[in-house]
């Protein structure tokens, strides 16, 4: 290598590599850390690292029980970023822009409704009526592209396009769907805050929903073009055979409509022929 | 009936466009942050930002502006980020313009960032020579095996001098969709110079049942022609070798499909059986025992209410098959000759001297 190689971050920032394929694991979080986009799955990052698949699933598997890789589906798998910085903060690296304990939740009960917020599944937002922020769980952070402390009303508003103070004027919860930065479904409800009124905003992941909707435009897509080939452009042929009756254009008509009718029957649009008995 | 749903992205596209406009100048922050943060917690919150964030027109311009911008730091996040984010993919002239960069870039980190932007695309095909070691390698993991790219990537294993290069392209060639072998032998022929040594390494890494249909089977021999011309000679010449070269790397490591390819074809057609006799009592020598258990319940499977002669093509391969067995596998084998012994006269009489050498 003879490019200086950029890291998003160091081994040293990150809990110790142990046990069995170590070497192998770090082989694998170099490349994470040299392009912290990368999005290999299985078979690409078996041939980034020119190691059998085998071997390899069982290592992806480890590190992503790990704080290290997260696996992101049809996306392959990713640096997760959220665990490996949590782990990078609690095995002491000194780190001056880690962020601040949420202020709403003081003492050993303040911590246990941290971590119960942390292991939700949505993302939630707790604010005062004047808008400032009561509490955040990283989820809704790292969704919204803010720190925790950050997301208060204004911020909130400029972000999704909706203010939180519209469930104060009216008693029923809003909700919303948005796209970006993240594909989501929000919902926002008056709560009370002893003695004043509060706002829960409460965010579900949507990127699923679109990412199947996304997939079934491509089967789509793909469907069409194989009609527009396989089914309009034979027609076209024969028809003009038809429109001309040149007797040299029948054998590519006959040609055309096999290629018709060999598409539908693939996709079953058509009954194959039964076999001849030969009895 | 489809229910046409693409418009919906489309209109989509224009919203979320909008939404962004306002995060130009966050994007350049968020590049600064990622590129040259002071610490490991700050590039990692600005990466995951920036994954998350689909940049919208305005900051498309920016990303591209950092690019032409030389000795600018955040070149290599902006070009990972194109490549995380490729919705630019769909326009060709946005397309054009990473091709260019990429031809022109210096500074190797960011040539591999624009290469792996073009993962998956037949246009990185270009660069499998390029210059630079990193950039060749980030093509050639990208390449996308077709028969747009086969030219490219047969050109590539035959004259880089590369191992990283040559070994991914050779992996890519394991995976490789059967019928395209035939083409890649078609242009293999093409091809002259090429070394033994790597048109082995190549034959060694293809299907073996494709490479065995298109070069050792019938329908793989050219016809002689008297009348040939010096091209069509050299043809005949470069198929002949590619034919040794399959013939010695099928026979040396066939792989269990490829012997239960042979053992299905064998029990159904008994000229195809006659005449690659002699190969597959080659390749079965170089079978090992675990692969042996295997294929012998391929047999008992393919017997099953076999005809006679069927069964008698299949004892012949058992009892080739027989020497590399052992324990468990090699008592199955010998109970399984004695079932067909037994099924009549002309059978024992004709496996016994099987066994005994004789037939």
């Amino acid at each position: 290598m003879s490019f200086p190689a950029y890291r998003v971050a160091q081994f040293s920032d990150l809990p110790p590599l142990n046990g069995p394929g170590a070497a192998v694991k770090q082989r694998i979080l170099s490349e994470f850390l040299g392009n912290p986009f990368l999005d290999d799955d299985l078979q690409g990052l078996a041939l980034r690292l020119g190691l059998p698949r085998t071997e390899l699933e069982e290592v992806l598997g480890e590190l992503c029980l790990g704080p290290f890789l997260k696996d992101a589906g049809k996306r392959g798998y990713m640096l997760d970023f959220e665990r490996s910085s949590e782990e990078a903060t609690t095995a002491g690296v000194q780190d001056p822009g880690s962020p601040k304990e949420n202020p709403g939740l003081p003492g050993e009960g303040g911590a246990m409704l941290e971590g119960l917020l942390e292991s939700l599944p949505v993302g939630v937002i707790l604010l005062r009526a004047d808008g400032t922020p009561e509490l955040a769980n990283q989820r809704a952070a790292t969704w919204l592209g803010r720190s925790a402390e950050d997301l208060d009303a204004d911020t909130f508003a400029r972000i999704t396009g909706y203010s939180p103070s519209l469930v104060l004027e009216g008693d029923r919860p809003v909700s919303f769907s948005l796209k970006e930065p993240f594909a989501l479904e929000v919902e926002m409800h008056l709560c009370r805050l002893s003695p004043e009124p509060g706002i829960l905003i409460v965010m579900r992941d949507a990127s699923v929903e679109k990412e199947f909707a996304k997939a079934q435009a491509e089967v789509q897509e793909e469907l069409f073009f194989k009609m527009r080939q396989e089914i309009v452009e034979p027609l076209l042929r024969v028809r003009r055979f038809l429109d001309s009756s040149d007797p040299q254009g029948l054998g590519q008509a006959r040609a055309a409509l096999e290629q018709v009718n060999k598409f539908l029957e693939d996709f079953l649009l058509l009954a194959r022929p039964e076999p001849e008995n030969s009895d | 009936m489809v229910l046409d749903i693409r418009d919906q992205f489309r209109q989509n596209r224009g919203k979320s466009e909008i939404a962004h406009q306002d995060k130009g100048v966050g994007l350049e922050e968020l590049l600064v942050q990622a590129a040259c943060g002071a610490t490991s917690r700050e590039r990692i919150r600005a990466v995951e930002q920036l994954r998350q964030v689909v940049p919208a027109p305005t900051g498309m311009d920016v990303l591209w502006g950092i690019l032409d911008m030389d000795g600018d730091p955040r070149r290599l996040v902006a070009a990972r980020m194109l490549g995380y984010h490729r919705r630019w993919l769909s326009s060709q002239s946005s397309l054009n313009r990473l091709l260019d960069l990429l031809r022109r870039e210096r500074d190797p980190g960011v040539g591999v960032g624009l290469a792996w932007c073009l993962r998956q695309r037949n246009e990185i095909q270009e660069f499998l020579l390029h210059e630079d070691d990193h950039v060749a390698r980030e093509a050639a993991l990208g390449l996308p095996v077709n028969r747009n790219t086969m030219g490219s990537l047969l050109q590539a294993l035959l004259e880089s001098r590369r191992a990283p290069v040559e070994r991914i392209l050779l992996d890519k060639l394991g995976a490789i969709h059967p019928p395209l072998v035939r083409g890649l032998i078609e242009d293999l022929i093409e091809r002259e110079g090429a070394e033994y040594s790597r048109l082995a390494a190549l034959c060694a890494r293809l299907p073996q049942v494709a490479l065995f249909e298109v070069l050792l089977d019938k329908r793989g021999t050219p016809d002689w022609d008297p009348h040939q011309d010096a091209r069509q000679a050299a043809r005949s010449q470069a198929l002949r070798l590619l034919g040794c070269i399959a013939l010695e790397v099928l026979q040396r490591s066939p792989t269990v499909e490829f012997l239960q390819y042979l053992f299905k074809r064998s029990g159904e057609d008994e000229a195809f059986a006659r005449r690659h006799v002699h190969f597959m009592r080659v390749a079965l020598q170089s079978t090992d025992a675990p692969a042996g258990s295997e294929l012998l319940e391929d047999l008992e499977r393919l017997t099953e209410q076999a005809s006679e002669v069927k069964v008698a093509r299949m004892a012949q391969l058992l009892v080739e098959l027989d020497s590399r067995l052992e324990g468990e596998a090699k008592a199955r084998a010998a109970a399984l000759l004695e079932r067909w012994k037994n099924r009549s006269a002309t059978l024992n009489l004709k496996i016994y001297h099987l066994q005994q050498g004789l037939a």
